[in-house]
Order: structure tokens, then sequence, then C-alpha cells
């Protein structure tokens, strides 16, 4: 082979393999439910093999929303930033039992039964979401009152082994909750189920994710994905129970 | 003939390299990237108060908007929160806290693809260098250098340019390198004996840790070599490789000379951390060792876990004792009637009053239950019938109803008959801490109210919970006579050395522990301890205790209940 027959294959292999980059690049990996745990792994790996670079707003889960669209329940965005999906559900919830932070075991379906309550998972040395989570719930106990509603909030450790009955006291305390704000635990399998009922479990409490749940007087729930303002809890809230009058 | 004067080329070159880095050295940005006039102790010790503590100079509570528009305050608005002690970040779920300290910050962030032949200055994970104003800007105003919104998780302060450059002294302050104990080939760990430790233990200790890191070692991927012509996305993974090297340190004498022999020890070969070791009794002079000179100490065998006001670099399987005490007291606390009186047993050792002093306190906080002590002296040691006769005199004189024995199997023997044929004691227990199995010690009379406190799997589950490592330990020919010491030795081995793999270029202490506390509820093996679960601040990886019984004889088939407490 001559020189410039040689360079023109060399060429052609470098503009071939900068097409292949680019593809691989841009490969759509956030397109359907099953891949947002792709999406988990991808900064998982980004954090601790690759990256040091400010964490910018995503719009890739919130492009991806609509994908987890079930034709019987409607989808909709909130236009708050930090909220990624709102689901209009339902959820099949086992029969298990809590433990409150008086330490009294509370049978969940009742606690929950034939009321509306706003609910999520928290644990009480979670340093990044939990925390806002817990926040935005202190705001949603402000609200409520001032509107003269009623409407139970229940928190649900997902580190029942840390998370006692004493600790989840001191957690509340901190954070201002009222007689109608209740921080529950349980048994680690309880706790377990209830989560994957939610589809909420990831395995290893590291791994959670940022969720609101309101439930109306029915068992009808709204999730909401991502970080809510307080305001978008309490109007979901109006919205779900005010289609019920 | 001419005489060539030229000097050798190695001298000038190195002279060429002198020359350059005493400009460098002498010039005024000496300090790097960073934008910052060299801070003193005073306003770095402000700039910590401010990340660690969400305390401003001027004593008043950050303030800040959090995700969602929830006003947050104080502690719940601490940059430790989220970037941690080290400042290397972390991630939760798909939420992720960048590292930002100073030399990752006001360093441009390029990618270089080696592939395409070249780098890429801007797109998604490039960046231009922060300076203080673009740093300020993104911390009140959530826009990053590039003007692009942060993540809402990152909530937005209220800084002023004073307290931000304190902020920025201390991002400065921080590094990814320069830990002790680490070479440009090695990294150094120790393994620590206090001197009540059986020769076996130790060997079997030993044994584990090396086999443990000559595999390590000899799985090198041929790192350095690799990092000469890496892809971009692996070359701090290969650049950062490092063999690992274990020292043993055998302490000896009485502990109050531990502290100085450490010293001495870690004069000898700094190490990065502490890896297992054994101080069945006693470990808090190695903890305090370790807490003051921040060097991470990661799951001895001890029964008995060290305490501090500041508990960052211990790292326990379990608190110990301690932690038993507190579990009587929650069974109790449960019961529909509980006993009035507990006459509490312990030998005078550390250990024997750390337990007693737990459950006595125990008994202040929960009034309804009197707790009366025991100690028995370890010298000189009293005859069993006069042990027997204090032990009847005590019940009697107090009218104690329940027993509690902190002590080992030949104290248990002397006294089992007397508490068999008492029938006014209806609760006796017993810890596994000291005695595996009281079935074998106890007689049936006494074994009806006896309850077992245990923080390890149950002996009948055992084997089948050990599998894993027996598999691995079986070929390697190490003696598994004590598999509570053994099978801590493999855990800790495996934990420390995949947190270190993961550290990758982030080569630091505090980023270690922050590793351990986030991978560790992964593990699939949890040596002789049900369950494992840490979190960010949390020390102790099993946090309860079985009480097991009323116990049944030996050879009874069916087992006694279990109930895992966490008080």
């Amino acid at each position: 082979m001559d020189a410039p027959k040689l360079l023109l294959k060399i060429y052609n292999l470098y503009l071939l393999q900068l097409v292949l980059s680019v593809c691989l690049v841009s490969y759509p990996i956030y397109s359907n439910a099953s891949q947002e745990h792709h999406h988990h792994e991808l900064h998982y790996n980004e954090i601790h093999y690759a990256s040091n670079e400010i964490h910018y707003a995503s719009n890739e889960i919130a492009s991806s929303a609509g994908s987890h669209e079930d034709p019987e329940h409607h989808n909709h965005h909130v236009t708050n930033n930090g909220v990624t999906q709102v689901l209009h559900t339902t959820y099949s919830l086992p029969e298990i039992y809590l433990t409150s932070m008086s330490n009294k075991r509370t049978d969940f379906l009742r606690l929950i039964n034939k009321q509306p309550v706003i609910l999520n998972f928290i644990f009480t040395t979670c340093t990044a979401i939990c925390p806002v989570l817990t926040a935005t719930f202190s705001q949603v106990q402000e609200q409520l009152s001032a509107a003269k509603l009623s409407v139970p909030l229940i928190s649900i450790t997902i580190d029942p082994e840390q998370d006692t009955p004493a600790r989840l006291t001191e957690y509340a305390n901190k954070f201002g909750a009222g007689p109608n704000w209740q921080f529950y635990t349980g048994d680690k399998a309880s706790i377990i189920t209830l989560q994957k009922a939610f589809d909420a479990y990831r395995g290893n409490k590291m791994n959670h994710i940022p969720l609101t749940f309101v439930k109306t007087s029915t068992n009808e729930w709204i999730r909401i994905d991502g970080f809510a303002s307080a305001t978008d809890i309490v109007k979901e809230y109006i919205k779900i129970s005010g289609k019920k009058k | 003939m001419a005489r060539n004067t030229r000097l050798p080329e190695w001298i000038t070159r190195r002279m060429k390299i002198f020359c350059l880095s005493l400009l460098v050295w002498l010039s005024p940005s000496y300090a790097g990237n960073a934008p910052a006039d060299s801070p003193n102790l005073a306003s770095l010790e402000l700039g910590k108060q401010i990340y660690r503590k969400g305390k401003l100079p001027n004593g008043q509570p950050l303030h800040a908007v959090g995700a969602g528009n929830a006003p947050i305050i104080g502690t719940q608005t601490t940059c430790i929160s989220c970037h941690r002690r080290s400042g290397l970040g972390a991630s939760e779920g798909v939420n992720r806290a960048p590292p930002i300290i100073g030399e990752i910050l006001f360093q441009a962030r390029t990618l270089a693809y080696r592939e395409l032949g070249g780098t890429r200055l801007s797109g998604k994970g490039a960046r231009p260098a922060y300076t203080e104003e673009s740093l300020l800007a993104a911390i009140n105003e959530g826009k990053d250098v590039t003007g692009r919104n942060l993540d809402p998780l990152m909530p937005r302060y209220a800084f002023s340019k004073a307290d931000a450059k304190l902020l920025i002294q201390y991002l400065n302050s921080l590094s990814m390198s320069g830990a002790a104990g680490i070479s440009d080939t090695t990294i150094h760990f120790a393994t620590v004996f206090t001197p009540d430790t059986l020769p076996a233990h130790k060997t079997t200790v030993e044994k584990i840790l090396q086999a443990f890191f000559r595999d390590y070692n000899a799985e090198t991927r041929n790192e350095k070599g690799r990092a000469k012509n890496a892809p971009w996305h692996k070359t701090r993974q290969y650049t950062s490789y490092r063999q690992l090297d274990l020292r043993t340190w055998n302490l000896e004498g009485p502990a109050e000379t531990w502290n100085s022999q450490l010293k001495k020890l870690y004069g000898q070969q700094p190490v990065f951390a502490v890896i297992n070791g054994i101080g069945h009794a006693y470990w808090q002079p190695i903890h305090d060792y370790c807490e003051t000179n921040e060097i991470p100490c990661l799951f001895p065998t001890t029964d008995l876990a060290g305490q501090s006001a500041e508990h960052y670099y211990s790292m326990y399987f379990s608190e110990g004792v301690n932690l038993e005490a507190r579990a009587i007291a929650a069974h109790l606390g449960a019961e529909s009637e509980p006993p009035k009186t507990i006459l509490q047993l312990y030998r005078r050792n550390a250990k024997g009053q750390a337990a007693a002093a737990s459950l006595s306190q125990q008994s202040v906080n929960n009034r309804k239950i009197n707790v009366i002590d025991l100690a028995l002296d370890n010298n000189p040691a009293l005859d069993n019938a006069s042990l027997r006769e204090k032990v009847r005199e005590k019940i009697s004189h107090y009218k104690a109803d329940a027993v509690v024995l902190w002590l080992d199997t030949a104290d248990m023997k002397n006294i089992s008959d007397e508490l068999g044929s008492n029938a006014q004691i209806q609760f006796i227990f017993v810890s596994s801490t000291y005695t595996r199995s009281p079935e074998n010690l106890l007689p049936p009379t006494a074994l009806a109210k006896t309850y077992l406190l245990s923080r390890f799997v149950p002996e009948n589950n055992l084997d089948a919970h050990l599998r894993r490592f027996t598999t691995w330990a079986k070929p390697r020919d190490i003696d598994l006579a004590d598999e509570r010491v053994a099978a801590n030795a493999y855990f800790a081995a495996m934990i420390v050395t995949s947190a270190t793999r993961s550290l990758r270029a982030y080569l630091t202490r505090d980023y270690l522990i922050e590793r351990i506390e986030h991978m560790l509820e992964r593990a699939v093996f949890h040596s002789v301890f049900p369950e494992f679960t840490l979190g960010p601040g949390q020390r102790f990886a099993s946090k309860g205790s079985y009480i097991i019984g009323p116990l049944k004889p030996a050879d009874t088939k069916s087992t006694p209940p279990a109930q895992w407490i966490i008080p």
C-alpha cells in the first residue's frame, strides 16, 4: 500500500471513531422507566470515578417523566424546578405494623384508612435529601394550620435499626413537629415491604430518592417525585380533595 | 587539546528544575489558582465554623432557602451536611453533592479525549475555574460559573463578601492528597493488639489481614502502566493506585503507657488507618489516640467500644457490653410485671465496670427498677463458698428478684446452684460476651428463668452465616478456633480494602470514613452479627442485641424464642 492510501485509510478510521464516539455520547439513556436506574448508576459512578464538577440542574429526569405513564393514570409536571413528576395512582399496601414515637405498635392500614394523609420516607442521619423533605413538611404543617385544614403528616424512617422512637422524637422536635405530624419506625422487614409497596425501595438507604405521597380519604394517591415545595404539596392536596367534593 | 567545560546533561537539567522551582516558589501566585489571601488560624477556624456548624462569625446561624423554597436555618444549612467533612461530596440516590474543595473549584475542569486527540473545555462535565466572585454568585444565587442553574438541592444563601471569604479560605485548606501513611506507591495500615490478646488470636488476625492484603496487591492490573495511556475517565483511577502494606502494633504493659507506645510506632511508620486488631476488654486508649490524631480506627474486635465527645474516626462492629445493659433495661421496660430490684455481679475491671455502670444508669432513667451492684475483686479472689454466701446475703438483704451476670464461665459455675434454687429470683440475665453456652452451666431450675443477651448470630445459625468466610479461609489454612475474632478480621479487611479502592484520587482519611458510611449497608457478609447498617455519623455497624429465652436444657431440640432489641 502506498503512502497516500495509507494516510487516507488512517484518516477514515479516525473519522469512523469520531462518529462512533459521538453516537455513544449522545445515546439517550433516559428514555424509559427501566433505564432510570441506569441514570442513577451513572451518577454514582460519576462522583466516585470521574467527576469533580458542580452538579447542574438536571432536565433529563423531567424529560423522562411521561415515560412512567400508565394508561389509567394521569401524569403532569409541576413547574417547580425540583419536582420531576406528579403521578395520580393507587397502591396495594401491605398489612404491617409500625412503631410510633411513643413506642406504640401501630397498624399502618388503620393509620391511613378513611382519612387523607401526606406521607414521606426519611432517616434521621440522612445528610442531603431528608433535611429538605422534613423542612418542607414543617412548612406544610404551617400552611395547613393557617388554612385550618387538618391532615395528618406521616414520616416513616427507612433506617429502622438506627432510628429508634427516641431518636425520631428528637428529630421531630428539631423540626417543630406538632401533634398532627407523627414519625414512625418498625422492624426492618416491614419497612422494606412498605417501601416496596410505594415503589420507593432502592436497596441501600443511601440510594433513596425524594418522594412525597398525598392521599385522599379514598385510596387515591398522588405521588410527587423530587423536591416539591410546601405550596405545591398543599395545592395538590386541595386539588385532589376538592375533586371528591 | 581544549578541555570540555560543559557540565553533564543531568546536572544542567536538575539546575534548570531547581531554578524554575525557585521562581515558582518566589512568585506571588505560588498558592495555585485559589484566589485567597493566606489565612491565619483564627480565620480558618471561623471558616470551619461556617462549613461545619452553619454558624457565622457574629454567632448568628446561617440562613438559606432550600429546595422547594423551604427556609432552612443553622445545622440544616451546613455545607458539611451534603459535601461532607472531606469536602469531596457524596451522593444520595440520583442526587449528588459534588466536591467543593478549593483545589477543585478554582481549577478549570477540562475533559481530555485522548481517543479523539483533544480536550473539551465546555459542555457537560467541563467548566472554567471559579473565582471568588463567581463562587459567591453560585452560593447566593444558585448559578454556576457558566450561568447554569445549580441542583435544586443546593440551598441559596445570603453570604456577605467577608463571610464568603472565610468560607473560601476554609475550602482552600481542604485537600484530596497529602494524607500521612500514603507514599507514591504504598498505603500503610496497622493492626493493633492490646497485651491481653491471646497469641493464637493474634496469629489468626495477622494471617487473615496479610492474606487479604496479599490478594489485593496481587490483583493489580498494571495500573501504573495503564495510567500512561489510560482513557481520560480512567486516568485518575490508575494514577491513584497503591499497594497496601500492613504493620502489626503490639502494645505492652499498663494501659496508661499505650498512648506513648502508639506515638512511637506511628513515628516509625505513619499509617493511613488502623484496621481491626483486638482489645477484648479495653480499647479506650486506642480510641482516644485515633480521635486526637484523626486516624481512622476501623472495626477492632472489642467488647467495650471507646467513647468520646467527638467521635468521628473510630468505627466499631458494636458498642459492646454497654449496649447489652441497655437492651436488658429496654426488655424489662416492656414486661408487664418487671422485677423491682436487680442484683448485678461483675468483675472489677474496665469491661465489667462499664457494663454495670451502664445498667445502673438505665435504672436512673427508669426509676421503677433498682439496681444493686456486687463487684468481685480480681485479687484476692473470693473462694467459692464465700462467693455463694455473699450472693445469697445480697439477694436476701435487697429482696432482689432478678440477677444480671457479667461473669465468665468459671464464675458462673460457682453460683449456678445458688441461683437455681433461690425462689426469690424470677429473672437471670447472662451475657454471651462472657459465656456462649449457659445451657451447659446452669441447672434446669435456673435455665427456666434465664435469658441470654447476645449481640451475635445465635450459635445454631452461625455456621451458615459464616459460610462465605469459612469457604475463603479453608484453602488458606486459617485457624477458625475463635470465629468471632477471625470473622471480624475478615470483614474489616473486606470493607477497608473495598473502601480504599473506591477512594480513587481522593486519598484522604475523611473520605475513607465517608465511603465506609456509604457502602457498608451493601456488604453481603456481616461477620458474626445479624445486621449491619451505617450512615452519616453512625459509628456502630450492629445496633442491637438478641434476648434469647427462657433457655432450655442443652439436649432439648426446640430453640428458645429470640427477640432482637435495639435499645
